[in-house]
């Protein structure tokens, strides 16, 4: 009797198991024999109109769009998806495909459907970015990209006997040692810092790197050197008071925009609707080309699954999802910046800004993306940034010992 | 007669099969729970026990280190402070916490209160809204350029205090956000104590001519032993597992250095953003290592204190 028990006991926990299983998988069901495309992509990363186009334009696909919280969760969701047979088929990627290219054999490569005939119409160093470092493999297509432009209050700049106009700032102020030559003038002259934080301005000379914080063969060389020099240029910064000490992204620089506590910063375009969100100071700021070098902050890509049932029409929708049309639909929805050259001639892109006192500020966003280079980056690279920035951020906070600073986060970077 | 032994023969099948199934459902019935322990506690507890001793990036090869991980903890300077920074946490949210609600349990119990549900409601509701929210309001009240509390300290001529960058108050206002969330719910399971002790001692103490002071430290008290033990015990576990408060006060550059790192933080920073998943499964066994040696502790301390006065 026991032993029937027990038996019984185990089938209906199969059968329970069974069932549950079964709920899950009932969703994959193909509708009248259509191939089923299903796209997973974080908030904004793709704009309703791109979405309505492509469905449009593939009657005889079923494409469902699932979007998900563009947050710190959205790889580890992704990762897991890597893995498992439920995947999408089609996803997005944030700028940190590093992470991704060294398992390249879980995409379908993109070189295998001849995308390499588009290269031309895209920025050279993003498309370069999604492939591998022996070049064999591509796994994403790009979507749109992060170019940085330095975004200055006029009011202060005058105030300070600082040049106020985008052309004259870009010409002063052009290398790295202009701006802190500028940050010292703002200082002294009216008693305002120039810069939002120390982290913020690290984050900012980083991007500008033309190395990563690895070489290819993964060994630890902090863009041979350059982090290092980098480090002080904001530890001097610290020292003569030139940094607010504000986090970006918090309500604190809402504020802080708001009442003009800070002079200038290198921001990504699609930053402009984050200054935006400090209503009171419009007509103050105004755009220019960065100082120091051209950057990238953001931006992401379109990949295929390589557990997908249909790459070569998974493969179709993405080159749909990242041509022209759809790059423009998102650059005026979600004010994401093209990855695709021929949107930087559209209209859009000359006409004035209000906010910015009317000046047309995407021609130094669009110098911008044409000519930052192509740069390396190992799978640890930003996890080790964040190292550095979590240091320097106690020696702006906590008067930490910059040297000391230094050298905890270097051993730090040496474990992961 | 062919046919009855047929009939017979049926009916012993479905009585076999009426039989398994009284004997089955129950099982059917309580089987839920142990098919979700397996999916999301059994096997997450298995899992995290070989990521331990491995290395993996949540992508590749799970790759076998074998006590690597464990020593890198002992000798891990982050992993330690941000233990104090639990600990400091903890213990100022939870004594004051602990204490606190018992007053107030205490207070609601006596018979001149009036509206008692109407209190407990209103106390208890803290626990039930998101922590989530609840610490984006905290942020708000403690922002360190427009908070209110900083704009209240400028009004009346006094600088603003660095509620979030300084690790000094980065931990009080963490603790803050518990103290004011758990309060209410261990008030409630305070006065369900109180309600039953029996009334003859109070009648007692009251004829022998004690205070409400002294009834409160030599009655109350000495019979609530039980039930403190189980909220001190709930408090330790919960409050080393101190995590969305700080990761919302805090979302970068948190640092065990910044005070706002906890072992919870520490665990996630480094398996969800440094991609170490080996090592984070590490730092979760080195917590559970942790609440073990408090829960013991606790538990000897109280229990042998109870005996002896028994």
């Amino acid at each position: 009797m026991k032993r029937i028990k027990a038996v019984g006991m185990l089938v209906m926990t199969i059968v329970l198991a069974l069932l549950m299983a079964a709920c899950g998988a009932e969703t994959s069901s193909e509708e009248e024999g259509k191939v089923e495309i299903k796209v997973q992509y974080y908030t904004q990363a793709i704009s309703q109109g791109a979405i309505d186009a492509a469905k449009e334009e593939f009657p005889d696909y079923t494409l469902s769009f699932t979007e998900l919280p563009a947050d710190a969760n959205y790889d580890v969701k992704l990762k897991t998806s890597l893995n498992s047979d439920t995947a999408p088929d089609i996803a997005t990627i944030n700028t940190n495909i590093q992470d991704f290219l060294p398992y390249s054999e879980k995409f379908v490569n993109l070189l295998d459907y001849s995308v390499d005939d588009l290269a031309g119409d895209y920025v050279d160093w993003k498309w370069e970015s999604a492939k591998t470092a022996d070049k064999e493999a591509m796994i994403a297509m790009p979507l749109d990209i992060g170019p940085t432009a330095l975004f200055y209050r006029a009011d202060l700049f005058e105030e300070a006997g600082l040049p106020t106009d985008p052309e004259k700032v870009a010409e002063e102020i052009a290398t790295s040692d202009d701006y802190m030559e500028a940050a010292k003038q703002l200082h002294e002259q009216i008693d305002k810092p120039m810069f939002l934080s120390a982290v913020a301005l690290l984050g900012e000379e980083y991007r500008k790197l033309d190395s990563g914080m690895y070489n290819t063969e993964g060994e630890l060389i902090l863009a041979d050197g350059q982090l290092k020099e980098a480090w002080e240029y904001v530890v001097k910064a610290v020292d003569h008071g030139y940094t607010l000490g504000t986090k970006s992204n918090s309500i604190d620089n809402v504020n802080a925009i708001n009442e003009g506590l800070y002079g200038a910063y290198i921001g990504a375009s699609w930053g402009v609707m984050d200054v935006k969100d400090g209503e009171k100071s419009a007509g103050k700021w105004r755009v220019t080309k960065a100082p120091g070098g051209y950057s990238n902050q953001g931006g992401s890509y379109l990949a295929v699954l390589g557990n997908t049932a249909h790459p070569e029409e998974a493969v179709e929708v993405v080159k749909f999802l990242t041509n022209l049309d759809s790059q423009t639909a998102n650059f005026k929805e979600n004010s994401l910046f093209p990855a695709m050259k021929d949107t930087y001639e559209m209209e859009e892109m000359t006409v004035g800004d209000e906010f910015f006192g009317g000046q047309q500020i995407y021609e130094y966003f669009i110098d911008a993306a044409q000519n930052i280079q192509y740069v390396y980056r190992d799978t640890r690279d930003t996890a080790a940034f964040n190292l550095f920035s979590d240091q320097i951020d106690l020696v702006e906070n906590q008067n930490k010992d910059p040297e000391e600073a230094w050298t905890d986060a270097l051993e730090r970077a040496k474990e992961l | 007669m062919e046919a009855t032994s047929k009939n017979e023969q049926h009916l012993k099948k479905r009585m076999y099969w009426n039989k398994l199934i009284d004997r089955a459902t129950p099982y059917i019935f309580i089987s839920p729970f142990y098919l979700l322990f397996i999916g999301f506690s059994l096997f997450p507890l298995i899992f995290a026990g070989i990521l331990a001793f491995s290395q993996w990036d949540g992508i590749g090869e799970i790759e076998f280190v074998g006590l690597e991980n464990f020593l890198r903890l002992i000798g891990d300077d982050v992993f330690w402070l941000s233990l104090k920074n639990t600990l400091i946490i903890w213990v100022v949210q939870t004594v004051p916490m602990l204490l606190i609600s018992l007053i107030v349990a205490y207070i609601i119990n006596l018979s001149v209160i009036k509206n008692k549900e109407f209190y407990k409601t209103t106390l208890f509701l803290p626990y039930v809204t998101s922590v989530v929210a609840v610490t984006i309001l905290f942020g708000l009240i403690f922002s360190n350029q427009n908070g209110l509390i900083n704009a209240l300290l400028q009004m009346v001529g006094l600088e603003p205090i660095s509620f979030l960058t300084s690790p000094f108050w980065v931990r009080i206002v963490i603790a803050a956000v518990g103290f004011w969330q758990y309060l209410g719910y261990n008030m409630i399971i305070y006065y369900s104590g109180l309600a039953k002790i029996p009334n003859d001692y109070y009648e007692a103490a009251i004829i022998d001519g004690a205070n409400k002071v002294q009834i409160f430290t030599k009655i109350t008290i000495p019979l609530l032993k039980p039930i403190i033990l189980f909220t001190v015990m709930m408090s330790t576990i919960g409050g080393l597992q101190v995590f969305a408060e700080a990761q919302i006060l805090v979302p970068s550059n948190a640092t065990a250095e910044g005070g706002s790192l906890t072992i919870v933080y520490y665990l996630y920073h480094t398996a969800f953003m440094q991609n170490n998943y080996g090592y984070g499964a590490t730092i979760s066994w080195g917590l559970v290592a942790i609440i073990l040696v408090f829960s013991i502790l606790n538990w000897y301390l109280t229990t042998r204190r109870i005996k002896g006065e028994e």
